[in-house]
């Protein structure tokens, strides 16, 4: 069969805006653009919160609560993040209010881990969510000794009063990086006269005689 | 040679264990004599009079003479009055040729007395009365009828079976031409020596296999007959694995009372258990009664009931009245008096309560024995014992006791430890009881013969083991091969017995450890049937014939004598198999030897209601059955039917697979945990009843007739139970069943019933008659009576002994009318301080939206423990709010809406104080 060629000129470029392809490429991006726009100008249009935000006025708000909750039941903990175990005496000493407060260690409630320290402050309206979400009660009903979160107990972190419920130990053996496993026990094994805690914090209110055996 | 016995043993027991129970190592009627001769009587009769001229009447009783017109032997009777529409009938001979066995330590003391009035005294009839009950002695042929309020409900040897075989000389010369005797016998008339012989062949010496019973007294058999003529049915006489309403004995052979260690026994079964109380109760919707059989020989008890088939049902239909005779009990022993008891009613409640009167009833046992025990036979050692009580709570699951069967010991030398599997006990039980959990330990009857053993050693220098007839220690076979068996009839050896318990001489326990008394039938591995032969001497010069069934009794008074002198101030707990009339003082018991089955599961529910209902409230069975094992539905079934029988203990021989809840699959471990922890939730339930049973003799578990006795449909049913009168349980007890079929009871005639609440979901039952309920793997179907309220502790721990102080929760459950009430007793379930006062005893009442509290008695006791919340069914509205007045303070509590029920949330207020809660409706 003999080639046959054709002149350059006679050639015919499709132009830009009708390769379908192209167009379709632009079309998505254009979709996109106009989407993140959107995104943007309806962000302004979110609701403004109840009442201006006050980092300062939250955190008194959250420390009343802690020492009227500490003045009842004595649950709140200082948090020493785990390995120090002369941390006791010092507790009995910022629960006695008599320590410096200029080295005022981070307070968690007793029974609580860190990770959950958010959570265990009073949301915007003053109240308490249970961890898993399933229900909100008011704040003065966490730690009152009666269990209202069913669920999972998380209202209750410092009694024994939900039966699934966990208790954080105070000590928390950890690895540098932070790396290791929640040292807990259930809710029932809070005082219950059985040491259970290597540190001995699970009995609080009980006078059981309880060893130090963490290290 | 003992190896070669020991696989001898082994192979035996492969064997037996491959078909259950031989029947043939056990004696049927026939091939007893003194049941073959008495049960004679039935066809021929007997012909006892009153003497006339004889009678004395005293301010509680009458006696008399009685003359067997046959040989003229006589015999003096004596019927006493009561208290507390009872009747006590003794009969013994005159002049016996020596004194025959009259039953000691069954009664919990002497009966208090009645007063009687005799109204009519002719030589052919006597009339007596005491308060309600009427007893009408007729004097030829000598029979008595017991009424109550004018109701015939007991008839005595209507029948004219009556048969008192008196103690004779030994003819001098045997009889060689027996069938000639007997050919001249039945012929002319006969002189009364003649008369007077008993021509069985049994009747001076007998064989079983190859056991020879000597029998130098001859035959001493006694038998009468109890018909129960406003009765339906018969139930009673435990212990044996059958249903609940006794069957008629006609064609086989009767009921046997006579404690045997049967080795893997059968049900639905007539044969004789570890255990014997001797009394029946006759039950119709009018009148319930009950006799009292006192008589610790072997017995065989006959039942005669209306077996209602198709043609006498009909019959019955077209005549209109029953043309059938009343069921009937004869008694037949070997030994002994007649002494019995006859209790009135006249509702079921009351016979039991009489019965408990008589024999007494458990008294309240600390808290711990009514939570959940973890045996098996065996753990293997110390490190055994720590890991399970570890992984229980690794698991979360409760549990309150570890037990320890025989192979802690040192070869089987009770009150020694093995000292390679078990150095240090004391450590191991200190590890225990810091975790607020127990230990119990074995001690058996059996002695080791080891001259090194200082119990041994003791036993023979003074005296102590039962003897032979020729006056030797008597030695039999068993746990620690060959082995002797104290007198625990003799007190000095009680003594000696309870005195080792103590923790200076049995050191290496302490105080907290209780105790388990296994074998004391008592179990001899080469006697007769399986226990001691008959001929051997107790103290007192009383042959074991006498005695059989009171041994494992003795026994019990020793342990329990031993426990109380080792800690006075903390109640003793002992667990036991053997057991008589009276030995529910003392200890608990449980089924025995079960076999890992669905029919064994059946039957832990029919024997311990029977049990219940002798006296017997604190019964279970071996959870997952002992022999054999189970696979993870029925293992799973029966924790769910454990937990709702008042002795809560898992149990495994030997040669079964491990089988504590974790070497399960998962599901299984929660259903049992959840179970586990459902039992735990009702023990102050469980407490409150066992109070109740020590203050009034009213069982804690009871069949549906005592609640239900017009409802005809209950008498038959024993595959469900009431714990008192609060809960109904219906356990599931069958194979991959989804829905189970529940009898609620009808109060009345007119098909009127309570109302029933589901105790997880409130739901509702109003209906009367059988309803099918749907169940899950997790279900345990029971319901709480509308009009009851009791008290929970929803608090989980790892043991018992940590809920002490824990709160409170008070379900009500409201009938009809909206009203409930419901007690609740608490004390420091540990000691007897409760004796002096120290407790805590309240009565809920809730009526017209009000909750109020009455205290039965000072609440003495000091208790931490507050009610934690309310739970109310029932209501007909949502209630806006509650308030609790305390001290005339009132405050406002929230109510919300939980299933079909409303919980009022944190009243809040301590055990001991009074106050008044209402509801709001605004």
């Amino acid at each position: 069969m003999r080639k046959t060629w054709v002149k350059r000129e006679n050639i015919y470029y499709k132009p830009f805006y009708r390769q379908k392809s192209k167009m379709f490429l632009l079309l998505i991006f254009l979709v996109g653009i106009s989407f993140i726009a959107y995104q943007a100008f309806s962000l302004n249009q979110l609701p403004a919160v109840p009442t201006p935000w006050n980092l300062q006025q939250l955190r008194r708000k959250h420390k009343e609560m802690m020492q009227s909750l500490g003045s009842k039941q004595r649950d709140v903990d200082p948090f020493d993040g785990g390995g120090a175990t002369e941390a006791r005496a010092a507790a009995a000493a910022v629960l006695d209010g008599s320590s410096a407060p200029d080295v005022e260690p981070i307070k968690i409630i007793r029974g609580t881990r860190l990770f959950d320290y958010d959570a265990y402050k009073p949301n915007f309206e003053g109240k308490f969510k249970c961890l898993d979400g399933s229900k909100e009660i008011a704040f003065n009903r966490l730690n009152d000794d009666y269990c209202d979160c069913e669920g999972d107990g998380s209202d209750e972190p410092s009694t024994n009063a939900c039966a699934n419920g966990r208790f954080y130990c105070r000590y928390q053996k950890r690895h540098i990086t932070g790396r290791g496993r929640d040292k807990y026990v259930a809710s029932s094994r809070v005082n219950d006269h059985v040491c259970d805690c290597c540190d001995g914090s699970d009995e609080w209110t009980t006078h059981a005689k309880c060893r130090n055996d963490c290290a | 040679m003992g190896y070669a016995l020991c696989i001898l043993a082994v192979a035996c027991a492969l064997a037996a264990y491959a078909s259950g129970v031989d029947p043939s190592n056990f004696k049927t009627c026939e091939q007893s004599s003194f049941c073959r001769r008495s049960r004679k009587v039935q066809s021929t009769g007997s012909k006892y009079a009153l003497i006339p001229g004889t009678l004395n009447s005293y301010m509680d009783s009458l006696t008399g003479d009685l003359i067997n017109k046959e040989n003229h032997h006589l015999f003096s009777f004596k019927l006493e009055a009561l208290a507390g529409s009872t009747f006590r009938l003794q009969i013994d001979e005159k002049q016996p040729l020596r004194p025959r066995y009259k039953v000691e330590h069954a009664l919990k003391g002497q009966p208090e007395a009645g007063h009687i009035h005799v109204h009519k005294e002719t030589d052919g009839e006597i009339i007596i009365t005491s308060k309600h009950t009427k007893a009408v002695i007729h004097g030829d042929p000598f029979h008595i009828d017991f009424y109550e309020n004018d109701v015939l409900v007991v008839s005595v040897n209507s029948k004219n079976w009556l048969y008192f075989e008196h103690l004779r000389q030994k003819p001098k010369e045997p009889t060689e031409h027996r069938d000639g005797d007997q050919e001249d016998q039945d012929g002319a008339v006969e002189t009364p020596k003649l008369s007077d012989s008993i021509d069985d062949p049994g009747a001076w010496e007998e064989n079983f296999k190859s056991h020879h019973d000597s029998k130098p007294y001859g035959p001493e058999a006694v038998a009468l007959d109890f018909s129960f003529p406003a009765a339906e049915v018969l139930f009673g006489i435990p212990e044996h694995a059958d249903s609940f309403v006794l069957k008629s004995t006609s064609g086989t052979d009767p009921y046997r009372l006579y404690n045997l260690d049967v080795f893997e026994y059968v049900v639905d079964s007539k044969m004789a258990l570890y255990g014997s109380v001797p009394v029946i109760y006759g039950h119709g919707a009018q009148r319930t009664a009950g006799v009292y059989w006192q008589n610790a020989a072997e017995t065989w008890v006959d039942i005669q009931t209306s077996e209602t088939n198709v043609v006498s049902s009909l019959v019955n239909f077209v005549s209109g009245s029953r043309k059938t005779p009343p069921p009937g009990a004869h008694f037949i022993s070997e030994s002994g008096i007649v002494d019995a008891f006859i209790l009135l009613g006249p509702k079921p409640l009351d016979v039991f309560k009489q019965y408990a009167a008589l024999t007494g009833t458990h008294e309240l046992p600390q808290l711990f024995s009514l939570a959940y025990h973890q045996s098996r036979w065996n753990y293997n050692d110390e490190r055994d014992v720590t890991a399970v009580s570890a992984k229980f709570d690794e698991f979360n699951i409760p549990m309150d006791t570890m037990w320890l069967d025989i192979e802690y010991t040192d070869g089987k030398r009770y009150f020694t430890w093995d000292k390679f599997k078990f150095p240090q006990p004391l450590t191991m039980i200190k590890n225990l009881t810091e975790l607020g959990r127990h230990l119990v330990v074995i001690i058996d009857p059996h002695i080791k013969r080891d001259n090194g053993y200082f119990f041994h050693q003791d036993c023979t220098e003074k005296g102590y083991y039962v003897k032979t007839r020729e006056g030797n220690d008597y030695e039999g076979w068993c746990w620690p091969g060959s082995a002797s068996y104290p007198d625990f009839f003799n007190p000095d050896v009680r003594q000696y017995y309870a005195s080792q318990f103590d923790t200076s001489r049995f050191q290496t326990v302490t105080a907290d450890v209780m105790l388990w008394n296994d074998m004391n039938e008592p179990s001899v591995f080469n006697g007769p049937e399986i226990t001691a032969p008959k001929d051997l001497i107790h103290y007192g010069n009383w042959e074991h014939r006498d005695v059989h069934n009171l041994y494992g009794h003795m026994h019990l008074m020793g342990t329990f004598a031993g426990l109380q002198q080792r800690d006075p101030n903390q109640r003793p707990f002992i667990l036991t198999r053997a057991h008589f009339a009276g030995s529910q003082r003392y200890a608990a018991i449980w089924t025995g030897d079960n076999l890992a089955d669905w029919t064994h599961l059946q039957h832990s529910i029919k024997m311990c209601l029977t049990e219940a209902v002798a006296g017997f409230s604190f019964c279970g069975a071996d959870v997952g059955g002992f022999f054999g094992n189970p696979d993870s539905e029925l293992l799973e079934r029966w924790y769910q039917t454990g937990a709702f029988l008042p002795f809560f203990r898992a149990h495994a021989h030997i040669d079964t697979k491990r089988r504590e809840p974790w070497l399960y699959p998962e599901r299984t471990r929660l259903v049992i945990q959840n179970a586990i922890r459902k039992r735990y939730s009702y023990l102050s339930l469980w407490y409150t009843a066992f109070f109740e049973l020590e203050q009034t003799g009213a069982p804690v578990i009871r069949p549906l007739l005592t609640h239900y006795p017009f409802d005809k449909e209950t008498f038959g049913i024993d595959n469900q139970l009431l714990v008192q009168d609060r809960l109904l349980v219906k356990p599931v007890m069958q194979q991959g069943v989804s829905k189970v079929d529940v009898y609620f009871p009808a109060i009345d005639d007119k098909k009127n019933g309570d109302l029933w609440y589901d105790v997880e979901t409130y739901e509702r039952q109003d209906r009367v008659g059988y309803v099918t309920v749907p169940v899950t793997e997790y279900k345990i179907p029971v319901w709480q009576r509308g009009g009851s309220i009791l008290a929970k502790k929803e608090r989980q721990r790892r043991a018992s002994t940590l809920m002490l102080h824990d709160p409170y929760t008070l379900i009500i459950c409201l009938d009809r009318e909206r009203k409930a009430v419901g007690t609740l007793y608490l004390d420091d379930e540990k000691s007897y301080a409760y004796r002096e006062g120290q407790y805590i005893y309240v009565s809920y009442e809730f009526a017209d939206n009000q909750l109020t509290n009455n205290f039965i008695g000072k609440p003495k006791y000091k208790s931490d423990a507050w009610i934690e919340r309310i739970v109310i069914a029932g209501l007909e509205r949502v209630p806006s709010g509650a308030k609790i007045t305390v001290n005339g303070v009132q405050q406002a509590l929230e109510v919300t809406r939980q299933g079909g029920a409303v919980v009022v949330r944190k009243p809040a207020v301590k055990m001991d104080i009074d106050f008044v809660l209402t509801l709001n409706y605004e």
